[in-house]
């Protein structure tokens, strides 16, 4: 599917070339809008929903979609652990979080017991 | 029997011309043809029903690589219909067991489909979204301030840092509140697109094909601004209508 679409030019700021569809924008396009007319097959709108966003984590790296603007996970807290910490700090708490958790794994194997939870 | 996948809907009499680029084939490889009802036609291909019968799909589906081809071939042939005159696309996945299916379909839905269709005649969908640029790597570089010399100096630095972070943000709004009202007037209708992070305006523009050199020159001009703020104003398209399409939902 890579070869169907252009690479967005990185230099999309000049002028006012307008852009050919990405992926992305074909998606949020093809899933999200245009007429529905009911047709004899049907799949339910819950299952586009998780399509969409399986399908949005698929085409991209995290720092792809953030140039694409589709990291709106990263603003939603059932999505994303990080949330409150998105702005300014970035991943900053995600890493503080990844080290808290490689030492309480070091503190139960010295220990073998767990560390309280919460904190 | 294979089902048919659709694309859009289409006047019935808008035959194709001989010099006509040729359409791209369907999803699944298949010829996209017209079938029409009164008025209306609509533009579909057959599909095996081993990916794309009832209880196929939803597995099918799951696939998100099967799905994305899918996503970009459905946008192919409506692109291609659209470049050929008016068109309203078809969310993906609109299935239909026949032919007669399709005319009744298109029966049903006929008057709104017919007045939609007019009223979006001529015009194309635009994506405009404004964007703060990732923070400098090429500008010049920032020197180094001497380190707080107190308490009290560190706080006030912190708070001329604040304030200015904060003029920063209310020029950028008024930029994108300027740029919405001089887009107003050339536009036909807009819709903006869910909000996401980094990102301070994303809109669908309706923009009739008359109107299109002077709205990429709004563009353009706003772009010299955006620049000095920070900011890039990114525009695609045109592409057929999707955003301003009614949804029709299932009757039932």
């Amino acid at each position: 599917m890579s070869e169907s679409y252009p690479a967005a030019p990185r230099d999309r700021q000049v002028g006012v070339t307008p852009q050919p569809a990405s992926l992305a924008d074909v998606l949020e396009l093809v899933l999200d809008k245009g007429v529905v007319i009911a047709g004899d097959i049907k799949i339910n709108l819950l299952e586009i929903e998780l399509l969409t966003i399986k399908l949005r984590l698929l085409i991209a790296s995290v720092d792809k979609a953030k140039e694409l603007g589709i990291n709106w996970w990263e603003s939603d807290p059932s999505l994303s652990s990080g949330a409150p910490a998105a702005q300014g700090s970035g991943n900053g708490q995600a890493q503080v979080e990844r080290r808290v958790a490689e030492l309480e794994q070091r503190v139960e194997a010295l220990t073998g017991e767990k560390p309280p939870p919460g904190r | 029997m294979s089902p048919l996948y659709a694309y859009g809907v289409l006047p019935a009499d808008n035959t194709r011309s001989a010099d006509q680029p040729p359409l791209p084939p369907g999803v699944a490889g298949s010829e996209v043809h017209l079938v029409a009802g009164g008025e209306l036609a609509m533009a579909v291909s057959a599909v095996p029903s081993e990916d794309f019968a009832q209880d196929r799909l939803a597995s099918r589906l799951e696939d998100a690589e099967w799905t994305a081809a899918l996503a970009q071939a459905h946008f192919d042939v409506v692109e291609a219909l659209f470049a050929q005159g008016p068109l309203l696309p078809l969310r993906m996945c609109i299935i239909f067991e026949s032919a007669d299916r399709v005319r009744a379909a298109l029966a049903d839905r006929a008057p709104v489909l017919t007045s939609t269709l007019h009223r979006l005649a001529g015009a194309a969908e635009w994506s405009v979204k404004v964007v703060r640029r990732p923070a400098r790597s090429g500008g010049p570089p920032v020197p180094a301030e001497p380190a707080a010399t107190s308490g009290a100096d560190y706080l006030k630095r912190a708070a001329a840092r604040r304030d200015e972070r904060q003029d920063a943000g209310l020029a950028q709004a008024r930029f994108v509140e300027r740029l919405r009202g001089q887009l107003a007037p050339v536009v036909t209708a807009d819709r903006d697109a869910p909000a996401a992070s980094g990102h301070l305006l994303r809109a669908s523009y309706l923009v009739r094909s008359d109107a299109a050199p002077v709205f990429l020159r709004v563009i353009e001009d706003a772009n010299a601004t955006a620049e000095r703020l920070g900011l890039t104003v990114e525009i695609a398209g045109p592409w057929a209508p999707y955003s301003f399409v009614p949804r029709l939902q299932e009757a039932s």
